[in-house]
């Protein structure tokens, strides 16, 4: 059985397991569900298949969660998120319509060989939804000059026009975004860490 | 590099390596997709420039809300609740700005579900009302019913009370009445009507920009046939908190009282600014405090209320249906009454209420006194003819019961009785009294084990097929015993009842239908044990040989999840070998979809593979073929996919001569269902040329070659590393050939990245030379054979990014890490 260290650190995917943890359902479900939608969306379904195919992810989850099948020491989890995505989306593309012999929907994933452009959209999503979360955590945890610069330079904001927004010298800006830029990738790895994390 | 490499097909070394992988456990443990590329991303910090920002910024783009729903055009989504997501949508035609709600629960399949749910929407279509949100229709889209509404801006009638509240104090009182009487009036509207809404509650009553308050989403609970609202899968529960008592029950059949509890709920809400059983409580608790009418007076959540205010509410919300208001006019006239500062009507309870109060909260110190009271709240709450039925029963209970605990569960036994009885379930039913009365013998005379031991009792009298002749019963039957088996701790034997059930549940009534949703959340609950999981699966499988074909096809489709839960266990063998033996069964059910029992063979195959036990691996896959190939036609999809996995077990075994034989038929079959272009077919291609390139059959390999770069090129674009990687492939191939002066073009371009050409960025000349020359070199030297040799790589030197290797041809990541482990 799996050991605990002396200080346990509780994660939300522990505490997503532990299943009395209504909280934390909440949570996974914050966390996860725009990455989810985004993926789905990028693969070309509605908005409705897209619902449809989420709720299966999350179904999924909680039985495969809570029976132990996503086990960190055999990979990653967002390996088995994406594995949990293409089953839904492919169980969803090939339930059975009304009226209608099962289809196969030319648009979404199958498992098997593999699909190389799927799995790439797929790691520019989760890329992206480790960027979203640092940045929220970013913004609120860092002092306000610093996030309006930040926000000026995701807006599109040159170097230049920022710092003349703001009444600051170019270097300064500069180091600003350093700043948040060292930050971000601390956190994203704090995230990529966690996340492969159940104890401890 | 330590090891010798032998540049021909079976590497006996070879294995060294992947033992050595099993501990980096973080990069190579993990189930490939057969294609599956890349390290982790940097995240574009490592590059000296702005690429972080890029991703950033790409992050952060808003996601375009709208889309298509049917024939409705999506303009966003306005919220989400427990049943469905809404939208804002453009109607067809009209162009009119509506709301759509699209339920969640899909399914609505046979033609009488569909007929039962026209005849609903038209109930409600027909219901015209200033103060009920107007529903135009419904549409079945894809299998989900989807309302549409008059769409109302608007806000939850608790959040308008709250905001008067806040701005006026007391002197809000009359606003807040105010509204909650025109919420009465379209309730009131609806009975008339004999549409029961089922599920009133403060965010299904709106109020709009004028001040009208409006109630919405009326019989949708009837729509989609739910029983209870129930704990899901992914523990949300719905809002309990203002469905009536007597409406939680199994059985329940919905009416005026249970929404007018709902309406004394929503009340006690609006005055007192909380709900009445409130959030903190878990939900078992809050059934229990709703059953008993426990919750805090409102004067003391908001003082200076009038005290008939709370008459009122503990009119509406009594447990006892009959206790409450007749009609829901007869609510709204003592709200106006109040108001109006005139004496209510609403009455004391009663004398019999309270003395069920009084037994439920004074113990009589003895266990017997208990008993009394206890027996009495069962009878209390049934109808006088099943009174007299249990009425025999009930002093025998007495009698037996040593403790509280036991006589609780005889109770609740009872109560489901009563529940299926009033269902007209009488088969059932009757099995329950018998179950009863066996409750009483002495060898369930420990009142620990009353549950367990009555369950197992009953358990193998149904599996001796004491209800056989009654499917439905026997699955009504096997639910209670789930469940009970489930609380009192016996997982296996509980998932083994339950997965009966659904399996018959989904020979009976197909798998979309309620019941079998239903079922399907029950077990899923059950929390299994890791080491029960092998058990349970053995289980499955035995009674999917012995059952009829329905149900065989859905236990198979379970095993295959299953099969996924304990892979990694010791017995990989049992179930690769359980999973084959679906397979063969399956055979004689042909119209199935084999997507997931493949998957979980590969899944299963892998587990053999990683370890080394390559001939263990192929097999299973080998023999999942055979079976395909022998049935004939069934499933091409799933069938194409199995015989790329095929591919890539020999592959990974290093065995490129059977890899040669699988990709090529894999290309053939996939070019056939989805076209010689198709990134599948494609993937076949790329993984043939692998194979072929390293068994030295150059010539053969250039053709599939040229087709993955041309497709790498559409989807990258030309100056990238994998375009690159390809063409340094190409290159060694026609270097084999003695075509040199094409071989070099590709070289040149693959070195170069594809700059060659492009006045700004060329390549400084003498180096590239010099590049391309070691390359040729190094090629040669190796005999062109594409693969992770020492002399190819030692050879390539700095150039040895060219090589884009197949699984097992990449080298340990830390060689020193290796090195101490073989020491």
């Amino acid at each position: 059985m799996r050991s605990l260290s002396a200080a346990t650190r509780v994660t939300l995917l522990s505490r997503v397991r532990d299943g009395s943890d209504v909280g934390a359902w909440e949570q996974f479900h914050l966390q996860y569900r725009d990455l989810l939608v985004r993926f789905c969306r990028s693969r070309g379904l509605q908005v409705a298949d897209a619902e449809d195919v989420i709720q299966l992810v999350f179904t999924k989850l909680a039985v495969g969660l809570r029976t132990f099948e996503y086990d960190p020491s055999r990979g990653r989890f967002r390996d088995y998120l994406y594995r949990c995505v293409r089953n839904a989306i492919a169980d969803h593309a090939s339930r059975p319509k009304c009226a209608q012999m099962p289809v196969v929907n030319g648009d979404s994933i199958e498992f098997g060989a593999g699909d190389t452009e799927s799995a790439s959209a797929w790691e520019r999503e989760w890329l992206d939804h480790h960027f979203r979360r640092a940045i929220a955590h970013v913004r609120e945890t860092c002092e306000h000059k610093s996030i309006e610069v930040f926000e000026a330079a995701l807006g599109g904001k040159s170097v230049r026009e920022t710092a003349l927004v703001f009444g600051m010298t170019e270097a300064a800006v500069y180091k600003v975004l350093q700043r948040v830029r060292d930050r971000l990738r601390e956190r994203i790895a704090e995230q990529v860490r966690d996340e492969d994390v159940l104890e401890g | 590099m330590r090891m010798c490499w032998r540049a021909s097909g079976v590497w006996s070394e070879g294995r060294e390596v992947g033992r050595a992988s099993r501990m980096d456990t973080t990069r190579l443990s993990q189930v490939p997709s057969p294609q599956s590329d890349g390290p982790d991303p940097a995240f574009g910090f490592d590059a000296a420039g702005d690429e972080w920002l890029d991703l950033a910024r790409r992050s952060v783009r808003p996601l375009d809300p709208s889309g298509v729903l049917g024939a409705y055009t999506i303009v966003r989504e306005i919220g989400r609740g427990g049943q469905g997501v809404v939208y804002e949508a453009v109607q067809p035609g009209t162009g009119r700005r509506v709301a759509l709600k699209r339920l969640g629960v899909g399914a609505m399949f046979g033609s009488r579900a569909r007929d039962r749910f026209s005849r609903e929407v038209a109930a409600l279509t027909r219901l015209s009302h200033p103060n009920i949100i107007h529903m135009l229709g419904a549409e079945i889209i894809d299998d989900h019913p989807v309302l549409v509404t008059e769409l109302v801006e608007g806000e939850a009638i608790d959040r308008a009370a709250d905001k008067a509240w806040a701005a006026s104090g007391l002197a809000a009182l009359p606003a807040v009445l105010d509204l909650f009487v025109q919420a009465c009036a379209g309730v009131a509207h609806a009975h008339s009507r004999a549409v029961i809404h089922r599920d009133i509650k403060p965010s299904n009553v709106l109020v709009d920009a004028a001040g009208v308050a409006r109630v919405l989403d009326f019989g949708i609970a009837k729509l989609l046939d739910r029983g209870t609202p129930a704990v899901t899968a992914t523990g949300f529960v719905g809002t309990l908190a203002y469905a009536a008592p007597e409406q939680l029950e199994r059985g329940a059949v919905p009416d005026t009282a249970g929404d007018i509890y709902g309406l004394g709920a929503v009340l006690y809400r609006l005055l007192s600014g909380r709900d009445a059983i409130g959030p903190e409580v878990a939900p078992a608790e809050l059934v229990d405090r709703a059953r008993r009418g426990e919750f805090p007076p409102i004067v003391s959540v908001r003082s200076g209320l009038p005290p008939d205010a709370e008459s009122i509410v503990r009119c509406a919300m009594s447990p006892d249906p009959a206790q409450r208001y007749p009609t829901v006019e007869a609510l709204a006239a003592d709200v106006l009454r109040l108001l109006a500062d005139k004496p209510v009507s609403a009455h004391a309870p009663s004398a019999l209420y309270r003395l069920r109060k009084f037994y439920r909260r004074h113990t009589l110190g003895t266990t017997l006194g208990l008993s009394l009271a206890g027996a009495i709240i069962v009878l209390s709450i049934i109808s006088t003819m099943q009174a007299a039925r249990l009425t025999a029963q009930r002093d025998r209970l007495i009698a037996a019961a040593e403790t509280e605990h036991s006589l609780r569960d005889a109770a609740e036994l009872a109560q489901r009785l009563i529940a299926e009885s009033a269902r007209g379930h009488q088969d059932t039913a009757k099995f329950l009294m018998e179950m009863l009365r066996n409750a009483v013998r002495p060898e369930f005379a420990r009142p620990e084990d009353l549950q367990r031991k009555l369950a197992v009792w009953a358990g193998n009298r149904i599996d001796n097929g004491a209800l056989a002749a009654t499917p439905e019963a026997e699955v009504s039957v096997r639910v209670i015993l789930g469940q009970m088996l489930r609380n009192a701790g016996e997982t296996r034997p509980a998932h083994q009842h339950l997965l009966a059930a659904i399996a018959q549940t989904a020979a009976l009534h197909g798998e979309n239908s309620p019941e079998f949703e239903y079922l399907r959340q029950e077990i899923s609950t059950i929390i299994v044990d890791e080491k029960e999981t092998a058990a349970i699966f053995a289980e499955a499988l035995a009674r999917a040989e012995n059952a009829s074909p329905a149900e065989r096809a859905y236990l198979l489709n379970r095993l295959s999840d299953m099969a996924r839960s304990i892979q990694g266990d010791l017995h990989g063998a049992e179930v690769s070998a359980a999973l084959l033996r679906s397979l063969e069964l399956s055979a004689a059910n042909p119209q199935g979809s084999y997507g997931k029992v493949v998957q979980s063979l590969y899944d299963a195959a892998w587990l053999h593979l990683r370890e080394g036990e390559y001939d263990q691996g192929r097999a299973i896959l080998a023999r999942a073929l055979e079976l395909f190939d022998a049935s004939g036609g069934i499933d091409p999809v799933s069938h194409a996919d199995l015989v790329t996995h095929n591919g890539f077990a020999a592959l990974y075994s290093l065995a490129d001569e059977d890899g040669v034989m699988h990709y090529r038929r894999a290309v053939d079959l996939f070019t056939r269902l989805r076209g010689p272009d198709d990134s599948k077919t494609i993937g076949c291609q790329a993984r043939l040329a692998v194979c072929l390139q390293r068994l030295g059959r150059h010539e053969e390999a250039l053709p599939p070659l040229r087709l993955r770069l041309a497709d790498l090129t559409r989807r990258h674009g030309a100056g990238t590393r994998v375009i690159a990687q390809q063409r340094f492939r190409i290159g060694a191939a026609l270097l084999a050939m003695g075509r040199d002066e094409e071989a070099h073009r590709e070289l040149m371009l693959a070195i170069s990245r594809g700059k060659i050409g492009t006045p700004s960025e060329s390549v400084d000349p003498p180096v590239a030379e010099a590049q391309l020359r070691t390359v040729r070199e190094a090629l040669r030297g190796c005999e062109y054979r594409i693969a992770a040799s020492p002399c190819l790589m030692n050879g390539l030197g700095d150039q040895g990014w060219l090589l884009d290797l197949a699984p097992r041809d990449v080298p340990p990541p830390n060689d020193d890490k290796r090195k101490a482990l073989t020491d």
